[in-house]
C-alpha cells in the first residue's frame, strides 16, 4: 500500500472529496458496463493517482463483507440509530453534525480500525470502502 | 565546610550524627534541610566541585539486554551529581501512580499521593520551579501560545516546569556556611560495614584516588547515590550478609526500571494545524525557567485498558519531508477547485463521513501559505511507564573499577505487559485526536514490533532498592529506612516502587525532604 506518508495521506483525502465530484457528475468508470469496478479502474478514471485507491482498497480489506454499498449506507445509518444520532432531518448541516458526533463517539468507545497504519473510526472507514465501491456501480 | 578528603591523613576518622553518601539533589537536599538544625551532618562525595574525568570514570558499568548509553554518561560524580546535566525538566506523578493498580504487577506505594503532597510543594520552592502551575490554559493565556483541546475524553495536557538547576550551586552557599555540615569531595565510600549480626550500620570504608583511607562512623546514614550506585553499594557491602545488605529476599537491585521512550507515527493535525511555536515545545519565561506540554492519557483510560501510565511528545515532523507531500496536494487539490460538490445526500454523506477533506485541504494551505508559521504533521513520541520487573536488574560485574570493586552490570527488561501499554497508549492517544477531531495518527508500531531498535531511555534509573512496607516485597520500608538494619536509609529514586511517566528529580527531592523531616523526627542527633 501507498499510504505510508503524509504525501499519501493528504492525497487520499483530497481525493476523497474528488471522487464525490466525478461521481456525482455522471463520470462512469472503466468497469461499470461489467459490474464491480476494481479499485484500480476507479482511480484511472478519476485521474487522481493510487492514494484513494489504496486507501479504499485497505477498507475494503478490513470490511470484505460490506462491499454492497446499501450494506454500507445501512451500516452507517445503523450506528447513527444506534447511539440516537440519527438528525430529525437529513439535511447536509445535519447530517454533518450528527456523523461528526458518531465519529467522536466511535474513537471514545475505541470503535476503530488500523488501516494501513492510520487509526480510524469505523465510520469513516467505511465511508472511504464505500466511496470506491460506490464509485464502482454509477 | 567543605573539605577535600584527598587531603586528610591516611586513616582519618570521620564522625558525625548523620553520614549522607552521594551529594546529588537527594542527598545535598537532606543536608541542607538538617543545616542549622543542630544535627552534625557528613556528606560524602565521589567527586569534587567540577566534572573530573579521573574521578567519573568510576561510574562505568556494563550491560545486557536493551543497548543503553554508556552508565558514565548518564551519571556524573561530582558535586550536584547529575543535576549538573539534566535539563531540569519537572513534573509531579499523578495520583494514581502511589496507588496498587491490581492490573499493574507491583504496583502500589506505602503511602498515597496526599502524603507527598506537602513535600512536592517544598521541592518546588526548593527547585525555584515558581509559579505552580500545572494549568495549561493559564500558561496559554500568560504566553499567548496555542495548544491542542482535549474535551472530557480520554486525552489531556501534561504541564512540565523547566529549570536546569545544579543543585551544589544552589545549595553551596549555605552548605558552606552551616557550622553543623561537612561536605568531604573525593571520598569514595568502598562498603558499608554492619556490627557482627549485621543489623546495624557501623562504619564506612572511604579511600580516595590519592591512596588515603578513612573511616566515617555516624549514628545514622542515608546512601544516596542514584538508582544503579544505590543497589551496588548494598550489594558490594556483603563482609556479614553475603547477598549484600538488605538484600535478604534477594531484592536489591531487582525492579529496575526506566522511561523507554520512541517515535511510535505521525499525527496529521486537522483545520489549520499547529503553529510551530506552541506550548509542546519548550518555552522560555524568564530568568532560567521554562515550560512546556505534552499529552496525557486520563487515570480512567489507563484503568479501563488496564495499562500503565504513558506520555505523548509531539515534535514537528522533519520539514524536508513536507515539501514533497505538499507538492502532491497541490496538485490534486487544484483539481477539486475546478470541480463542483454536489448537494445532496450522498455527496453530503461522503464529505461529512470523514474531516480528512478537511484534513488535507488545509495541510496543503496552510504549507504553502505560511510554511514556516504553521505544522501539520507532527511526530509523536511515546514515554511509557516500565511496569516493576524483578528481571530487569543491577548485579555486580566480573569486571572491576580502578579500586578493584565490581563494576554495575545493568540488565533492562521490558514485558509484555510494558509493551502493551506502549502500543494502546499509542492507539489511545490516536483515538483522542480522533475523537476530538483533532487530527489522524498514522501508527508505525504493531503488536509484534512495539518497541523499535531507535527506543531510547530517558536516563532515569529507578526501583532498584524499591519501598514497601513488607521486607518480602521491598528492600526499604515506608520510612525509607532499610529493612532489618536501624539506621540505614535510602534516598533518591531506587526507591521507587513504580515509575509513573514523569522524571524523577522534583519526586527524589520531595522524598528528600520528607526522609530528612523523619531523620530531624527522630530526635537530636539522630539516634538510632
Amino acid at each position: 500500500m501507498n499510504i505510508r506518508t503524509r504525501r499519501g495521506f493528504l492525497a487520499a483525502g483530497l481525493a476523497h472529496t474528488a471522487v464525490v465530484t466525478l461521481l456525482l457528475s455522471g463520470v462512469k468508470t472503466a468497469g461499470a458496463s461489467t459490474g464491480l469496478a476494481t479499485p484500480e479502474h476507479w482511480a484511472k478514471a478519476a485521474g487522481v493517482g493510487p492514494h484513494m485507491a489504496d486507501l479504499g482498497r485497505c477498507c475494503i480489506e478490513w470490511g470484505a463483507a460490506e462491499l454492497d454499498p446499501r450494506v454500507l449506507v445501512a451500516r452507517l445509518n445503523g450506528a447513527l440509530t444506534a447511539r440516537g444520532l440519527y438528525p430529525d432531518d437529513v439535511s447536509p448541516a445535519a447530517l454533518r453534525a450528527a456523523l461528526k458526533e458518531l465519529r467522536r463517539h466511535e474513537f471514545l468507545a475505541g470503535e476503530v480500525v488500523r488501516v494501513d497504519g492510520w487509526v480510524l473510526c469505523r465510520s469513516e472507514a467505511r465511508g472511504y470502502a464505500l466511496s470506491v465501491v460506490a464509485a464502482a456501480r454509477s | 565546610m567543605l573539605i577535600d578528603a584527598r587531603t586528610l591523613p591516611d586513616g582519618s576518622e570521620i564522625a558525625a550524627d548523620l553520614c549522607i553518601i552521594g551529594a546529588g539533589p537527594a542527598g545535598l537536599t537532606i543536608a541542607n534541610s538538617l543545616a542549622r538544625k543542630g544535627v552534625r551532618v557528613a556528606l560524602l562525595e565521589s567527586g569534587g566541585e567540577d566534572y573530573d574525568p579521573e574521578v567519573n570514570v568510576l561510574a562505568e558499568g556494563e550491560y545486557t539486554g536493551i543497548e543503553v548509553e554508556p552508565l558514565d554518561v548518564t551519571r556524573v560524580r561530582a558535586l550536584g551529581g547529575t543535576s549538573t546535566i539534566w535539563n531540569g525538566q519537572c513534573r509531579m506523578l499523578d495520583p494514581h501512580d502511589f496507588e496498587e493498580r491490581d492490573w499493574v504487577p507491583h504496583s502500589g506505594w506505602p503511602f498515597p499521593y496526599e502524603e507527598l503532597a506537602p513535600h512536592y510543594a517544598r521541592a518546588h520552592a526548593a527547585m525555584r520551579l515558581e509559579p505552580v502551575e500545572y494549568d495549561i490554559a493559564v500558561w496559554s493565556k500568560q504566553t499567548e501560545l496555542p495548544y491542542l483541546h482535549f474535551g472530557e475524553g480520554m486525552g489531556f495536557n501534561r504541564v512540565s516546569l523547566i529549570r536546569a538547576l545544579d543543585f551544589w550551586s544552589g545549595y553551596a552557599s549555605d552548605l558552606r556556611e552551616a557550622a553543623n555540615v561537612t561536605v568531604y569531595t573525593y571520598a569514595n565510600v568502598l562498603g558499608i560495614r554492619t556490627t557482627d549480626e549485621g543489623s546495624a550500620v557501623e562504619n564506612l570504608d572511604v579511600t580516595t584516588l590519592a591512596g588515603n583511607h578513612l573511616t566515617a562512623r555516624a549514628r545514622t546514614f542515608v546512601l544516596a547515590c542514584g538508582g544503579i550506585e544505590n543497589a551496588r553499594m548494598l550489594l558490594l557491602s556483603n563482609d556479614v550478609h553475603t547477598n549484600g545488605l538488605g538484600n535478604g529476599h534477594d531484592l536489591v537491585g531487582r525492579y529496575f526500571m526506566e522511561h523507554p521512550r520512541f517515535t511510535s507515527g505521525t499525527l496529521l493535525l486537522s483545520g489549520d494545524g499547529l503553529p510551530i511555536r506552541n506550548l509542546y515545545d519548550v518555552h522560555y519565561l524568564h530568568d532560567g525557567f521554562s515550560v512546556r506540554a505534552d499529552l496525557g492519557l486520563t487515570a480512567a483510560a489507563q484503568a479501563r485498558e488496564r495499562i500503565g501510565n504513558v506520555l505523548g511528545r509531539l515534535r514537528p515532523a522533519d520539514r524536508k519531508k513536507l515539501s514533497p507531500g505538499g507538492r502532491a496536494a497541490r496538485n490534486i487539490w487544484q483539481d477539486v477547485r475546478r470541480g463542483r460538490v454536489p448537494v445532496n445526500f450522498m455527496g453530503n454523506l461522503w464529505q461529512a463521513i470523514s474531516d480528512l477533506d478537511e484534513v488535507a485541504g488545509s495541510a496543503y494551505r496552510r504549507l504553502y501559505r505560511d510554511q514556516h508559521a504553521f505544522a501539520e504533521t507532527w511526530e509523536l513520541e511515546i514515554y511509557v511507564e516500565q511496569s516493576p520487573n524483578p528481571d530487569s536488574r543491577v548485579v555486580l560485574a566480573d569486571v572491576r573499577d580502578r579500586f578493584g570493586q565490581p563494576k554495575a552490570h545493568l540488565i533492562w527488561r521490558l514485558t509484555d505487559f510494558d509493551r502493551k501499554t506502549a502500543l494502546r497508549g499509542a492507539e489511545l492517544f490516536a483515538q483522542a485526536m480522533g475523537a476530538e477531531g483533532l487530527g489522524r495518527v498514522r501508527l508505525d508500531i504493531t503488536e509484534g514490533e512495539v518497541f523499535p531498535p531507535s527506543t531510547g531511555w530517558g536516563h532515569h534509573h529507578m526501583g532498584t532498592t524499591r519501598m514497601h512496607d513488607d521486607p518480602g516485597r521491598g528492600v526499604v520500608d515506608g520510612n525509607a529506612k532499610v529493612h532489618g538494619v536501624e539506621n540505614l536509609y535510602v534516598a533518591g529514586s531506587s526507591v521507587f516502587p513504580t515509575a509513573g511517566c514523569a522524571t524523577p528529580t522534583l519526586t527524589i527531592v520531595a522524598l528528600a525532604f520528607r526522609l530528612a523531616d523523619h531523620l530531624e523526627g527522630l530526635g537530636k542527633g539522630v539516634s538510632r
